[in-house]
C-alpha cells in the first residue's frame, strides 16, 4: 500500500508540474495576442443584394468607419470588424460581442454584436459586429435621426475564453456617430400668386443634408395641405443625394385658388428602392 | 495475522531534530510561495488599482494554516498521525483550492470600461493535486490501521 500511496503523491507532483507548465504557456501565448481595429472598409460598398442602385454605403461619411446597409423592413443594419491575431500556442476558444445603442439619456435604440467565434493558433480572423437600428420614421424614439445628426450612447461587452483556462470580460462604453439621411430638412412653401388660367402657383423649395453613410436615392413626395386637412398638390422630387451633398430643390405648383395653404401643412415622405421613410412635417405658415 | 513491525534493521527514521529542521526548510519555502508572493502579489494589484475579491489576509491566513499541515506531516511521518494530518491537510488545501476558484477574478475600471480577468479554471484544475494527495492520505491511514509501521522501511529505507 505504501507503493500506491506514493503513486498518488508522484501523480500529484507531475499533474501539478504539467497544470504549472500549462499555464506558463496560456500566459506566454496570451502576452502575444495583438488586435487592429475595425477592418471592414468597403468591403460591400454600395452591395445590398446585388438590387440597389439607391441606398448605397459609404465609408467616407462621419462617424464609426463602418458600413451601413438596408434590412428587412427598412432597418438599417450598421456592420464593422475587427482583426485579431492569435499568433500564440492556444486557441482562442470563444470571442463574443454584444453592444446596444441607446438615445441620449433614453431608450434603447439598437441591439447587436458578433456571433461567438473561435480563433485557432496562429490564425487571424475578422470579428463581424453588426447591429440593427430600428426603421426610420417621422414618429417614435428614433424620429430624431430622420433629420438630426447625434452622438449616440453605446456600450460593448466582449467576451473571451483563451486557452480553455482564462476568461476576459470587457465593458467599454463609447459614442456612436449618427449622420442624419435628411440632416436639417426644410420644406419651404413660398407665397400662392394668382395665375391668369385660373390657377394658384404655389413655390416650394425642399433642402437638406445627407450626413448618412448611404445615398438618397428615390423620391420625395410632398403632400400639401391646407389648414383644413385639403389636399392643394402632391409634388415628387426626384433625388440621388450621395452621403455628405446637399440637396435644394425648388418646383412651382399649380393649385387650385379654392385651397388655400396657409397654415396647413408639408407632409413629406421618401420613397428610395428598399428604403421608405415619412419625414417629419413641415409646417406652413 | 501478527501485529508486530517490520525489523526495525530494515528502516532509519530521522531524528526529531533534524525532522524539525527539514520541516522548517519547507515552512520557509511554503511560506514564500502561497503567503508572501501571493500577499505582495495582491497588494501591488491593489496598489495598482486592480480589484480583486481575495482578500491578502485570507491568502496569508490559509496559507499559514497549509504550510502548518505539511510542516506537522513531515515531523508526523514516522507516527500514526500521519495520514490523519494527511487527510486534514489535503482537504483543506483543497477546499481552499475550490474558495480561489469562485473568487480568482481581477477587475481594473476606467472612466469609460472595465475589465475583468476570471483564472478560476486554473485552480479548480489544481484541485486534483490534493486529490490525489488526500488519496495517499487515506491509502496511508488504511495502512497505519491495518499494517503498523509496515510502510517505515519503504518511507525510510535503512
Amino acid at each position: 500500500m505504501s507503493r500506491v500511496a506514493r503513486a498518488f503523491r508522484v501523480t500529484a507532483i507531475v499533474a501539478l508540474v504539467v497544470i504549472f507548465v500549462y499555464v506558463g504557456v496560456a500566459v506566454y501565448s496570451a502576452s502575444k495576442l495583438r488586435g487592429s481595429g475595425n477592418s471592414m472598409g468597403s468591403g460591400n460598398h454600395g452591395n445590398n443584394n446585388g438590387n440597389n442602385n439607391g441606398n448605397n454605403n459609404n465609408n467616407n461619411g462621419n462617424g464609426n468607419g463602418g458600413t451601413t446597409t438596408v434590412g428587412p423592413n427598412d432597418s438599417l443594419i450598421y456592420s464593422t470588424s475587427v482583426n485579431l491575431t492569435n499568433p500564440g500556442f492556444l486557441p482562442i476558444n470563444s470571442i463574443q460581442v454584444t453592444a446596444v445603442v441607446t438615445m441620449p439619456g433614453g431608450p434603447v435604440l439598437a441591439r447587436g454584436g458578433s456571433p461567438a467565434m473561435s480563433i485557432a493558433p496562429g490564425a487571424t480572423q475578422a470579428i463581424p459586429i453588426s447591429f440593427t437600428l430600428p426603421p426610420l420614421s417621422a414618429s417614435g424614439p428614433a424620429a430624431l435621426l430622420v433629420t438630426h445628426d447625434a452622438v449616440l450612447p453605446m456600450a460593448f461587452w466582449i467576451n473571451v475564453t483563451y486557452a480553455s483556462v482564462f476568461g476576459v470580460a470587457v465593458n467599454m462604453t463609447s459614442n456612436f456617430s449618427w449622420g442624419a439621411p435628411f440632416a436639417g430638412l426644410n420644406a419651404t412653401v413660398g407665397t400662392p400668386t394668382p395665375e391668369g388660367n385660373g390657377t394658384v402657383a404655389l413655390p416650394l423649395t425642399v433642402s437638406f443634408q445627407n450626413h448618412a453613410k448611404f445615398s438618397d436615392v428615390g423620391t420625395i413626395t410632398a403632400s400639401i395641405r391646407s389648414s383644413s386637412g385639403q389636399v392643394c398638390a402632391t409634388p415628387s422630387l426626384s433625388l440621388n443625394v450621395p452621403n455628405g451633398q446637399s440637396f435644394n430643390q425648388s418646383q412651382t405648383l399649380y393649385i387650385s385658388p379654392s385651397c388655400n395653404p396657409s397654415g396647413g401643412s408639408v407632409l413629406l415622405s421618401f420613397q428610395g428602392p428598399q428604403l421608405q421613410i415619412a419625414l417629419p412635417a413641415e409646417p406652413i405658415p | 495475522m501478527t501485529t508486530e513491525g517490520p525489523d526495525p534493521s530494515t528502516y532509519r527514521i530521522p531524528s526529531l531534530a533534524r525532522r524539525l529542521v527539514v520541516a522548517a526548510l519547507i515552512a520557509v519555502a511554503l511560506l514564500v510561495f502561497i503567503v508572501i508572493v501571493p500577499f505582495e502579489l495582491l497588494t501591488r494589484l491593489s496598489g495598482f488599482g486592480i480589484i480583486t475579491p481575495l482578500a491578502a489576509t485570507t491568502v496569508v491566513g490559509a496559507g499559514v494554516v497549509i504550510t502548518g499541515f505539511a510542516v506537522a506531516r513531515h515531523i508526523l511521518k514516522p507516527t500514526r498521525a500521519y495520514g490523519p494530518v494527511s487527510i486534514a491537510g489535503s482537504a483543506f488545501g483543497l477546499a481552499y483550492l475550490y474558495f480561489i476558484s469562485r473568487n480568482a477574478s481581477a477587475m481594473i475600471q476606467s472612466h469609460d470600461a472595465t475589465v475583468t480577468l476570471t483564472y478560476g479554471t486554473v485552480f479548480l484544475l489544481l484541485v486534483v493535486v490534493p486529490m490525489l494527495n488526500l488519496a495517499a492520505a487515506v491509502t496511508t491511514t488504511v495502512e497505519d490501521v491495518q499494517h503498523p509501521g509496515e510502510r517505515l522501511p519503504f518511507d525510510y529505507p535503512a
